[in-house]
């Protein structure tokens, strides 16, 4: 059980490439906490600092109060999952599980009683005397999650855990490790690339890039209110739909027509503006204007159809003369946008579709900034 | 068809190579099983077995002190060169310090030192310290001589173990020596025992430090001793005890090497990270 509190801390690696600028953000008591991130961000590196296999550039990591900057990682009571497990391979799957508490000194009938205790919750009972190389992936990757939990540490700090196994068993692992956390409602840091993950476990969600914190907060809120370009462009699958756009004396001009100004986009003053939405805003058009939608047609590249629900990925060319920046961000003027349909939706490839995108889905960002401006929508408050 | 020709092709090459390589070694165990008054019958099988050679040998002092002494040099030079080459082949994979390129190349450049050179100096050094004709007198050069094979053997097995399992250990609660011992040098075992078989077959055959550095039955080792052999008489050669001697200080190394093969087992690590 423990609050960890990052106090400004950077990293910085001897030949001055700056990995993490200064990152301030608490982490609280029994919170399932999501590091989320391109690879490169910098999230595992953030994870190694507050176990201590990296030692901190600056600021103060704060564990409950107390400082550990300066404490050796067998001191700060922390068990880890590694992305490539990292289990023993010399040793039985029992001597693996009970490898902290033997470090610990515990006796020996404690060690076994806590070593079957965990393993039954794992459901490992029968792969004790095991060798890791006799073992599925799944079951790996549980007697690092088993090595981890037997010894009540203070947080649990996932590297990565699942991204080594097939698809199904992730989703299989994803839900038990959430509900784990739940029942023993322990601390849990868990660094992920896969914004999937992060929108499925998370109780918060801190998403970075390039060494800094983009924006915190629950899954909701960085889905519907995302803080920049970033952010929008990185949560959701597939991407937010980003376009060009400018302010008209009384309305809002995108590449493929303009609609009445939403209320609040007439403050954003800057001159080069992107709008954002995401596939769901976009449907078939079959009802009339109301003024708060805009209707426009374009021709289908790809059709995924999933069972579901339908992706339509359809061009759209911007129309000439395109402002400078534009050209810059879309490639060559051309804009791929992405629309999620109803399965039954009639889309076949290479035909003409009317599509309506609703005013109130549009996010409005700042190019040079690349921060959110304004939304036409209510941001989602919890 | 073309697999089986291929097998037949590299099967019959391993036996050539095989038969070359040992038919020195029938040679002398043949000569070493001869009466000495049939040593020149010129006949590869003796006409009759006899084991007068090695009686011959182990009677005389010498050779039952050789072999004491090359046993002892050879193991005590082995276990601490190995000791040494762990630390610092761990130090030199795992940590980051100034230095480390050229101490890694200064390691390499020491085994390419011709040893001969070494010999008038050494010599004169250790008469003077008092090393001379004792074990430490050739322990510490089997040592030097060793250290940069068994440092080069042991980094490229620990630049092998995934780092994971260091950390993983050190999270765990183990100290840096303990992660050391309880992981990484069971997991580096392989890799010890390779490194310790060579360092054990450098100091148990060799002949130029072994004569040069002692003159009495008090540290010279059975190569060393093997050239002081004398025939029962001045017109004499010694060639059954010197086939005897020779075929008695093989057999540790044979012995030895068949013994720790079962240890260098390779895939030791398999299943320690996803693979």
């Amino acid at each position: 059980m423990a609050e960890i509190v990052l106090d400004q801390v950077s990293k910085q690696f001897p030949d001055g490439t700056r990995v993490l600028h200064e990152t301030g953000f608490t982490i609280h008591d029994g919170e399932l906490f999501i590091l989320v991130g391109p690879s490169g961000c910098g999230k595992s590196t953030l994870l190694n600092m507050i176990v201590g296999l990296e030692d901190v550039s600056s600021g103060e990591i704060r564990v409950d109060g107390r400082v550990v900057n300066e404490l050796d990682p067998k001191d700060r009571n922390m068990a880890m999952v590694f992305q490539s497990y990292a289990i023993y391979p010399h040793m039985s799957v029992r001597d693996n599980i009970a490898f902290p508490l033997k470090l610990a000194g515990l006796p020996k009938d404690q060690i076994r009683q806590k070593v079957e205790q965990a393993a039954e919750l794992l459901e490992l009972g029968e792969l004790l005397e095991r060798k890791p190389a006799a073992l599925s992936g799944g079951q790996r990757q549980r007697v690092a999650m088993g090595r981890a939990l037997v010894r009540d540490p203070a947080a649990f700090l996932l590297d990565e855990p699942l991204s080594n196994l097939d698809a199904r068993l992730r989703v299989q692992m994803r839900g038990e490790i959430g509900r784990l956390q739940k029942r023993l409602g322990t601390t849990m840091i868990y660094v992920t690339h896969d914004q999937t993950e992060a929108m499925t476990l998370g109780d918060r969600v801190a998403v970075l890039n390039r060494g800094k914190v983009q924006q915190i907060g629950s899954p909701r809120q960085l889905y519907q209110n995302p803080a920049n370009l970033f952010v929008a462009g990185f949560i959701g699958s597939p991407g937010m739909n980003f376009v060009p756009a400018e302010i008209g004396p009384d309305n809002l001009i995108l590449p493929f027509g303009s609609v009445k100004l939403p209320e609040g986009f007439g403050e954003c003053t800057p001159q080069k503006l992107i709008a954002g939405f995401r596939p769901e805003a976009i449907g078939l058009d079959s009802s009339t204007d109301n003024g708060q939608s805009l209707a426009f047609s374009v021709t289908v590249d790809i059709v995924e159809w999933l069972g579901a629900e339908l992706f339509v990925y359809s061009d759209l060319d911007l129309p000439k003369p395109s402002t400078g920046y534009a050209n810059d961000l879309f490639d060559n003027g051309r804009i791929t946008l992405v629309s999620r349909l109803g399965p039954e939706a009639p889309v076949r490839q290479g035909e003409q579709l009317r599509l309506r995108l609703n005013v109130r889905d549009i996010h409005l960002f700042d190019y040079e900034t690349e921060r959110r401006l304004a939304f036409g929508g209510d941001d989602w408050l919890d | 068809m073309q697999n089986r020709l291929e097998t037949l092709f590299w099967s019959a090459f391993g036996a050539i190579v095989t038969v070359y390589a040992l038919i020195p070694v029938a040679w002398i165990v043949s000569l070493s099983l001869k009466r000495p008054s049939d040593l020149n019958d010129r006949r590869f099988f003796p006409s009759e077995i006899s084991f007068d050679n090695y009686r011959a040998i182990f009677k005389d002092a010498q050779f039952p002190a050789a072999l004491w002494n090359s046993f002892g040099i050879a193991l005590i030079a082995t276990l601490l060169s190995i000791m040494l080459a762990m630390f610092t082949a761990y130090a030199l994979v795992r940590l980051e310090f100034p230095g480390k390129k050229p101490m890694l190349v200064g390691v390499l450049a020491v085994s390419m030192f011709p040893p001969v050179s070494i010999i008038g100096p050494l010599f004169n050094l250790w008469r003077s310290l008092g090393l001379f004709d004792t074990w430490a007198g050739l322990i510490i050069p089997y040592m030097t001589f060793t250290l940069p094979l068994a440092i080069w053997t042991l980094a490229a097995f620990f630049r092998e173990l995934p780092w994971d399992l260091d950390k993983a250990a050190r999270i765990d609660g183990a100290t840096p020596f303990q992660a050391f011992y309880y992981i990484i040098a069971p997991l580096a075992a392989p890799g010890v025992f390779t490194a310790a078989i060579l360092v054990f077959i450098f100091a148990w055959n060799d002949f130029l430090f072994a004569t040069s550095l002692t003159s009495t039955n008090a540290a010279r080792t059975v190569p060393a001793a093997i050239a002081f052999f004398t025939g029962s008489s001045q017109f004499e050669q010694p060639t059954g005890s010197i086939a005897a001697a020779s075929v008695v200080v093989t057999l540790p190394v044979i012995v030895i090497v068949l013994l720790f093969q079962q240890r260098i087992v390779a895939g030791l690590t398999a299943g320690a990270v996803k693979g």
